[in-house]
């Protein structure tokens, strides 16, 4: 205690010791209360803070598959995707670095070409939020652009569908809409083949929202959409499409469409419809111009069907070809109706009256064929049921069922009247008749790969059924090649080139009845005939003036034979066997 | 034989490991943490700064803890009075970090005179008491160490920093306890600030606070009317809190709220707040492991390698390295009072005790923070915290207290 006064120390007074100790107990509480603290919040809450940790920092970003490609047989592209940038900024907050505003504005315009001004005066007004700087940067600017890591700029990527041929086969490639569905066309067809898979991957995000991958967390790669390789040639795609455009010109007609392909095979080297539209061009996707006539549309064939009852008949041997048949002047009356022809052709053999397409003749032809053996043979030729063509909406056609079948209407179906088909339908009976008899089925996708060049789907050309025989097949096409070389369709000859096809005309069903200025035009046949390689048919919807087929759909024939003809390594190769 | 004994100890005979080696530690770890909260492959400035510092800090702990006590005076005057002028210069001259124009940069490296002025008024502290004949109880050393405290709390004040300048207010508190100080007078002083949070938050526990501090007013052995001029002034101080409050301007109103309620304002340091808690709580028992805490290396909380040093050791390491830390402190604490007790010196024995308010009310205030349950003061953590002031000041009080265990022995 002397020591204690000699240094007059605080601590060592009397009073001092409980003071010391109270110290040491206000630490002493201290810690504990931060240590528990630290237990409830790092222990017994733990699970929660985690939890809420990991839905602040991770983000789960969706990797879209790359949809798959539409090509033609040759391999080119037609349906693909461009990947492109787009730059935003929030002008309010990029001001606030006025360096890294100054090294983002030179670069984009290094890259886009407009002056530093232009985005100088599109980020000025600072009240605004959000302004798209440029659009349809190349993707091969992405690292360069992220490299700026500034804050307030938004760098999107853009992965857009593009058609590279814009109206090029537009209603066999359809379109896709902004989530990436197909809405129409192959795009439609096989969309979910197209589509592919995406996958995901998980981000770390930081304050700055910037990402960060990390090895530990999951993800999926995306698996990248089917490539479908059509049938179609873009080459004589493209001609068909120019020379339907032309004669719709010079026939004035509403609308149109063609078809092309191999009649043995099935196989569709080309299918036009007009109007037409550009599927790159979101407002020109009206229905009136998406709708695929080739397939969608129906209308009553007229004359081009008596490819049906020339066949049933001589696969019957009810009639042959240098049988005479009554003229009748005319106008065959008959049970209460009345037949015309165009004129009074007199009387000629059944040869004859195909070459110069006698209504009279075929109703009488017509009406010789039992009923059900007629409604047989319109079944077997596939009309009133889908073709089952790779395109949406295919219309079936329609035909009488045998119980409405009577005499009179046998007569009128006899030349094309009274049924309704597809042009499809009406092409593929004359395949038949080309390639010896045999329906065969219609294909458009000749086969769809993935990525890695592995085939998913490879198209077989597939016979349905026998609907005649060789012999009258062989019968038919040489009655029909007589149309080309003497009768109505004279103006689809070419020199060289034994053509087999049928014009047809008929009156258009307005509101149930035929009208008297309204038609449809049409052409349809297959050539060489000594080997058929190509069969074709061309319909126009309305045609003015001189309506009638041969005069408006044959020239269209002709001129895509011409073309083919004069191009085409198969046709000579088939000529020659 | 005494004088040959003196002959045979050094210098390192003379070093309290004991509280050399918690501090050392708490050094390494806030190094750790530093480097783990701002590194980039890019580069680790703070980091190398903050060697750099810790190099000076230990150079000014070896001349603290050899420095004669008999020379201090000569010393003490000069560092004070160089506090008080960078604190003007700071004011006038000074570069605005965080809102505050509390530094002063020289040749790229910034200065912060506050730190300086927490030592300055410690060391100054120790001086007064040397003399015998002071004694608190006076009412010209009270004046005298009031009027010390006051100037560089209003120089702070203007800058303004409001948590540094209470800062000083908790080194008093201190100062004034140990050196006995009249007990009713310290309790009213140190409970008023509690009582006017209350009557802020202006909720029942106000008018339960008043009731318990008049009772406990009640205990103490002084003449009855002092005790009813206390009770009297600290209930119409606390009901009229709130009437400045509401004459206060927005911002300012803003200000408190977030004071008084960290975590609920989630913009600025409630943000801050919100986002440490996180950290520490998804650190679980053992931590995310260094370098891996998310929170941490997502930079999810601002500024984290000054003021919110801790949430990264703690989401990091885990509880078990959080409390490591705790107990680190304590035994730095522990060992800075068994050493004030031991020692002789009057002057040792009020910075000691000085060194320790301060320390507490920064680990307090600033661990209280980073776990959402103190208020955002914006003082570091002691040898953690970024910041060369705060680590060289921090190091050179250690020096003292090194230098009190060396007279002892």
């Amino acid at each position: 205690m002397k020591r204690v006064k000699e240094h007059k120390n605080f601590t060592l007074t009397s009073t001092s010791s409980w003071k010391l100790l109270t110290l040491i107990l206000i630490f002493s509480l201290i810690t504990v209360v931060l240590v528990g603290r630290l237990f409830i919040i790092q222990i017994i809450k733990h699970s929660q803070y985690a939890k809420q940790a990991q839905t602040i920092q991770l983000k789960k970003v969706e990797l879209k598959a790359n949809r798959g490609e539409i090509l033609d047989n040759q391999g080119v592209v037609l349906a693909t995707n461009s990947k492109s940038l787009i730059v935003a900024a929030d002008p309010k907050v990029i001001a606030s670095d006025s360096d890294k505003k100054k090294e983002l504005i030179n670069l984009l315009s290094s890259i886009t070409g407009e002056t530093a001004n232009y985005y100088l005066k599109k980020v000025a007004d600072t009240n605004q939020r959000y302004v798209i700087l440029a659009k349809n940067i190349n993707i091969q600017y992405k690292d360069t652009l992220n490299k700026l890591n500034f804050y307030g700029v938004r760098i999107d990527e853009l992965n857009e569908r593009i058609y590279p041929y814009d109206n090029l086969a537009a209603h066999l490639m359809g379109f896709i809409n902004s989530d990436g569905v197909g809405i129409s066309g192959i795009e439609f067809q096989y969309d979910s083949l197209l589509r592919g898979k995406s996958g995901y991957m998980v981000f770390k995000r930081d304050l700055l929202r910037n990402f960060h991958a990390g090895a530990e967390l999951p993800s999926v790669k995306p698996v990248d959409g089917n490539n479908v390789e059509l049938t179609i040639n873009s080459n004589l795609q493209n001609i068909v499409e120019f020379e339907l455009e032309s004669g719709l010109k010079t026939t004035q007609s509403d609308a149109g469409s063609v078809i092309v392909m191999n009649p043995n095979t099935g196989e569709i080297y080309a299918l036009a419809s007009a109007p037409t539209f550009n599927p790159n061009i979101i407002s020109e996707r009206k229905p009136e111009l998406v709708r695929n006539r080739a397939i969608n549309d129906e209308y009553e064939p007229g004359s081009t069907f008596k490819l049906v009852t020339a066949s049933a008949a001589l696969e019957e041997k009810l009639v042959y070809p240098d049988q005479v048949f009554s003229g009748y002047g005319g106008a065959y009356h008959v049970q209460g109706s009345i037949i015309r022809d165009v004129h009074n052709l007199g009387d000629m053999t059944f040869r004859q009256a195909i070459e110069r397409s006698s209504n009279i003749v075929f109703a009488q032809v017509a009406a010789k064929i039992p009923k059900k053996t007629f409604y047989k043979y319109i079944r077997d030729f596939g009309f009133g049921l889908l073709t089952d063509i790779e395109l949406p909406g295919e219309a079936r056609g329609r035909i009488p069922s045998p119980d409405e079948i009577t005499l009179t209407l046998q007569r009128y179906i006899g030349f094309g009247y009274g049924i309704s088909t597809t042009p499809l339908q009406i092409l593929l009976a004359y395949c038949a008749a080309a390639n010896g008899g045999n329906l065969v089925k219609p294909f458009l996708v000749k086969s769809i790969f993935d990525n890695s060049g592995n085939y998913i789907y490879k198209a077989q050309p597939k016979k349905i059924r026998r609907v005649i025989s060789k012999e009258t097949s062989d019968l038919i096409k040489e009655l029909f090649t007589g149309i080309v070389d003497r009768g109505t369709g004279k103006s689809v000859k070419i020199d060289n080139m034994r053509i087999a096809g049928k014009t047809g005309t008929s009156q258009q069903l307005v509101d149930g009845t035929y009208s008297k200025s309204k038609y449809n035009a049409s052409f349809v046949g297959f050539f060489p005939v000594e080997n058929p390689q190509i069969a074709m048919i061309i319909v126009l919807d309305n045609p003015k003036g001189n309506y009638y087929g041969g005069a408006t759909a044959a020239p269209i024939f002709r001129n895509i034979a011409l073309r083919i003809v004069n191009s085409s390594d198969v046709l000579i190769n088939a000529l020659k066997k | 034989m005494a004088s040959k004994i003196y002959v045979e100890k050094k210098f390192f005979d003379y070093l309290d490991y004991k509280l050399l080696l918690p501090v050392l530690l708490l050094t390494i770890i806030g190094l750790i943490s530093i480097y783990s909260s701002t590194s980039t492959s890019a580069s680790n400035k703070e980091f190398q700064n903050q060697i750099m510092s810790f190099g000076i800090g230990l150079i000014s702990l070896t001349f603290f803890t050899l420095f004669p006590e008999k020379l201090m005076r000569y010393i003490v005057v000069p560092i004070y009075s160089l506090a008080i002028l960078s604190l003007l210069v700071a004011l006038v001259f000074g570069t605005i970090n965080y809102g505050t124009k509390g530094w002063i940069s020289i040749g790229g490296k910034s200065f912060q005179p506050a730190e300086l002025a927490k030592f300055a008024v410690i060391l100054t502290s120790g001086l007064i008491f040397t003399n015998l004949n002071v004694s608190i109880k006076y009412l010209r050393t009270f004046m005298l160490v009031i009027g010390l405290y006051i100037l560089p709390v209003i120089l702070i004040l203007l800058q303004p920093d409001f948590g540094t300048s209470v800062v000083f207010f908790a080194i008093l508190i201190g100062l004034l306890y140990w050196t006995g100080i009249d007990a009713l007078f310290l309790f009213t002083i140190t409970f008023s600030p509690v009582l006017i949070i209350l009557s802020l938050t202006g909720n029942i526990a106000f008018w339960l606070g008043i009731i318990g501090f008049a009772v406990s007013v009640m205990f103490f052995r002084n003449k009855l009317s002092r005790k009813i001029i206390v009770i009297g002034l600290s209930v119409i101080i606390s009901v009229s809190a709130p009437m400045i409050y509401s004459h206060l301007a927005v911002h300012q109103q803003a200000r408190i709220n977030t004071f008084l309620s960290p975590g609920k304002n989630l913009k600025d340091t409630g943000y801050n707040v919100a986002q440490s808690v996180l950290a520490v709580g998804s650190g679980g028992l053992e931590g995310k492991g260094f370098m891996h805490g998310t929170q941490t290396q997502l930079r999810y909380i601002p500024m984290q390698w000054t003021d919110f040093i801790y949430s990264v050791p703690a989401e990091e390491f885990g509880f078990m390295g959080a409390t490591i830390v705790l107990i680190l402190f304590f035994l730095v604490l522990k060992r800075i009072l068994d050493i004030s007790a031991r020692t002789r010196s009057r002057f040792f024995s009020v910075i000691c005790i000085a060194t320790a308010s301060l320390f507490l009310f920064h680990i307090f205030i600033n661990i209280g923070m980073v776990l959402g349950i103190t208020p955002v003061m914006g003082i570091p953590l002691p040898f953690m915290s970024y910041g060369g002031t705060s680590l060289i000041v921090n190091y050179s009080l250690i020096g003292l207290i090194l230098n009190a265990y060396r007279t002892i022995q």
